[in-house]
């Protein structure tokens, strides 16, 4: 084998090792640009998912809190008055004058309709 | 010679091509990193860099019924900032404006000048819609907002705001107060615990492009907190009970204005306070400036005879008299110790010897001023001052007056005789009123407090308030004597018999007392008042009803237009509160009750 010819094959060899090498390069790079970007895009969609069920939420703690300002304004007296009138219901509160007062002794009224069911209830399974 | 130069020649421009083009992505990546960098930030942070400001909800205020449930008071609810971007709008939109203006609730008119279109045409070329926001209305509800949508209407978005609304329009409003649409809390409760309903608006650095966030790139956040809630002692069928009352004093006496308090003389916490005139908070500008005073505090007034339970208090603590020492109430004038002949004031009419009890009973303007005299100017000041007179109650909504006391240097020969009787003195309706409780709950005299708890996000616990004494005023002894003579007063023969109510032993005092217009003591305008409580030996409730001059010409006192109206919340509120009857008999040897 001719010392040219020696040197021809080493060069291309180097030539093909840098020729590999770069393609290698090129290869792992773009590798790891496309795994960057995949990566990147599943950030994203994860982190768009977050931010939708935050907003839900947000949305739904809104929803309910205007349904509590809805219950309340419903049942204000105000309104219900309102209803009262529109719907000719005719409601009244209880007056102090309904109020009966009882003047007996009530502990000796509550003694005594107890005993007498005793008593009751004694006689009737006596017979 | 070809073969052997051709691999070289390959290899050196190969070489030569790969170095350049690595050589390039290295030049464009160092000017990109490093000479160019700090431009591109700049410009990359203005255009898709924002700061998004995270709004906080407003806490609520409510407070429980006798059920334990909740009553809201004030809440926050959002609503829709509607505009439109003129960029983005488009001509076959035009036709859905009659739509927009019927669902927004405004001309068609306005919606086209903000449009910048007349007829279903843009008025002008693009260059007119450079701007990116055009407001169409501050305050568009869901239900709007949602119909809005439906249209589809390039360009055309809300930005959601909190705006606080009270469900329960006027009721309790001088209590309550108001956060102004601007977001500024000016009255009541609303201002004065501002601190702890208005949470903490928080923040997130993040990136726009096309006008979305861009969630990857997130980078602080800070997130929002809501503002705590507020428990109110007051009870909302007291408090419309006791604003009806005062809508039937405005319908018969028209008064200037009227106030009633209702608290728990224990406590000192205030079940009910309600002003005339009033305001609906949700409509506030609607309403005249004057009838957002929460008169209860703000105005001092002569008190009237309401106060003579000060001189007698004061003297039977001293243990100068007892219920029996009598008096002579015919006497028109009176030595004082420094040997001023003083003239005493007249009484409502003419009395003759009457004992401690009937002074009270009868409400003599003359045995009021003995005993003042008998107490003295820096005793009897003393007094006046540990009622609380002169100060404060404490109440923590919003401005309140300390009402006027002079100092006894500066009061002249006939400032305690005047005094005792309630004039020269003004103190507030407050002010009177926790005097009274100070008799009816044994001698102590209590801060007025209305917020019971602070409650967090979770419904717990923050803060809690319990009852607060001021400082004791007469010993327990007095209290329950005084609390026999005010009973008097509100039987058959005292001033406020038509305040008796069956088996509920009413104590208190009545007031009518003249208002001073220009300058001088007017006899055709009064202001009429009565403080009481029941039932006497074991309190429950406490009330005072002040009814201020009337429009109308109608003679106001404390006999026709407060006793009534304390009579009628009283006999309301003792089914409400299942108070029952107390044995005239046994009461006081009770010893006054569990409390």
């Amino acid at each position: 084998m001719s010392r040219r010819n020696i040197k021809s094959r080493t060069a291309n060899r180097i030539l093909n090792q840098i020729i590999l090498y770069s393609v290698a390069m090129l290869a792992l790079i773009g590798g790891l640009g496309m795994i960057t970007v995949w990566l990147r895009h599943q950030t994203s969609i994860t982190a768009n998912h977050l931010q939708s069920i935050e907003q839900k939420i947000v949305e739904e703690r809104r929803i309910h809190a205007q349904l509590d300002v809805e219950l309340a304004v419903a049942m204000s007296t105000d309104r219900l008055l309102e209803l009262n009138r529109k719907h000719k219901l005719e409601l009244q509160e209880p007056s102090f004058t309904q109020i009966v007062h009882v003047e007996e002794n009530v502990e000796k009224r509550l003694y005594e309709k107890s005993a007498n069911a005793l008593f009751t209830a004694t006689a009737l399974s006596g017979n | 010679m070809v073969k052997s130069f051709a691999p070289r020649i390959r290899f050196w421009t190969l070489a030569l091509a790969i170095l350049v083009g690595y050589g390039a992505i290295g030049y464009r990546l160092f000017e990109l990193h490093i000479v160019e960098a700090p431009r591109l930030i700049v410009e990359l942070e203005s255009s898709r860099y924002r700061l998004i400001p995270l709004n906080s909800r407003r806490g609520d205020i409510f407070s429980y019924d006798l059920n334990g449930d909740r009553e809201l008071f004030a809440t926050s609810k959002t609503l829709l900032e509607v505009g439109i971007d003129p960029v983005a709008m488009k001509r076959e939109d035009l036709v859905k404006l009659p739509q927009l203006s019927r669902h927004m609730g405004l001309d068609l008119a306005r919606v086209e000048t903000v449009f910048g279109a007349r007829d279903g045409e843009f008025i002008g070329d693009e260059t007119t819609r450079r701007d990116r926001w055009r407001l169409l209305s501050r305050r568009i509800e869901e239900e709007q907002y949602d119909r809005i949508l439906e249209l589809g209407i390039s360009g055309l978005y809300g930005t959601r705001k909190y705006e606080r609304v009270y469900p329960k329009n006027s009721l309790a409003s001088h209590l309550i107060g108001l956060v102004r649409h601007d977001g500024e809390a000016v009255q009541g409760v609303e201002r004065e615990f501002d601190f702890y309903l208005s949470g903490q608006r928080g923040w997130r650095e993040s990136e726009v492009t096309a006008g979305q966030e861009m969630a990857q790139f997130r980078r602080r956040y800070v997130p929002p907190r809501d503002g705590m809630s507020l428990a109110l002692s007051i009870d909302p069928y007291v408090q419309h009970q006791i604003e009806l009352e005062l809508m039937d004093i405005a319908d018969k006496f028209d008064p200037e204005t009227a106030c009633i308090i209702v608290t728990d003389p224990y406590s000192g916490f205030i079940l009910g306070l309600a002003n005339y005139p009033t305001f609906d908070p949700n409509r506030y500008t609607d309403f005249d400036e004057s009838a957002h005073k929460n008169r209860a505090m703000t105005d001092p007034i002569e008190p009237g005879s309401t106060f003579k339970i000060v001189a007698a208090s004061a003297a039977l603590e001293e243990r100068l008299v007892s219920v029996d020492t009598y008096f002579d109430c015919s006497m028109p004038t009176l030595q004082m110790p420094s040997g001023y002949v003083a003239k005493l004031p007249k009484d409502w009419k003419p009395f003759g010897i009457l004992t401690v009890e009937d002074i009270v009973a009868k409400s003599s303007n003359r045995g009021a001023a003995q005993l003042g005299v008998l107490v003295g100017s820096n005793g009897f000041y003393d007094y006046v001052r540990k009622f609380g007179f002169g100060e404060k109650t404490g109440l923590d909504v919003g401005i309140e007056s300390r009402g006027i006391l002079n100092p006894v240097r500066k009061w002249d020969g006939l400032t305690l005789t005047r005094m005792t009787m309630g004039h020269a003195i003004s103190a507030t309706p407050l002010q009177t009123h926790y005097a009274m409780a100070a008799i009816a709950n044994g001698g102590l005299l209590m801060r007025s407090q209305v917020v019971s708890r602070i409650l967090n996000t979770d419904s717990k616990e923050a803060v809690s308030f319990g009852p607060m004494v001021r400082r004791r005023v007469v010993s327990n002894q007095t209290a329950r004597t005084m609390s026999e003579l005010l009973v008097k007063t509100a039987s058959e023969g005292g001033t406020a018999s038509k305040a008796a109510i069956p088996g509920y032993q009413v104590g208190g005092k009545t007031g009518t007392a003249q208002k001073i217009i220009n300058g001088r003591y007017s006899s055709q305008s009064h202001v009429g008042s009565f403080s009481g409580f029941f039932p006497a030996s074991d309190p429950e409730l406490v009330i005072t009803v002040i009814v201020d001059g009337s429009h109308s010409g109608m003679p106001v006192s404390g006999g026709s237009a407060a006793v009534p109206a304390f009579k009628n919340v009283a006999e309301k509120l003792i089914p409400y509160y299942a108070i029952t009857p107390v044995d005239q008999g046994r009461a006081y040897a009770l010893g006054g009750g569990s409390h």
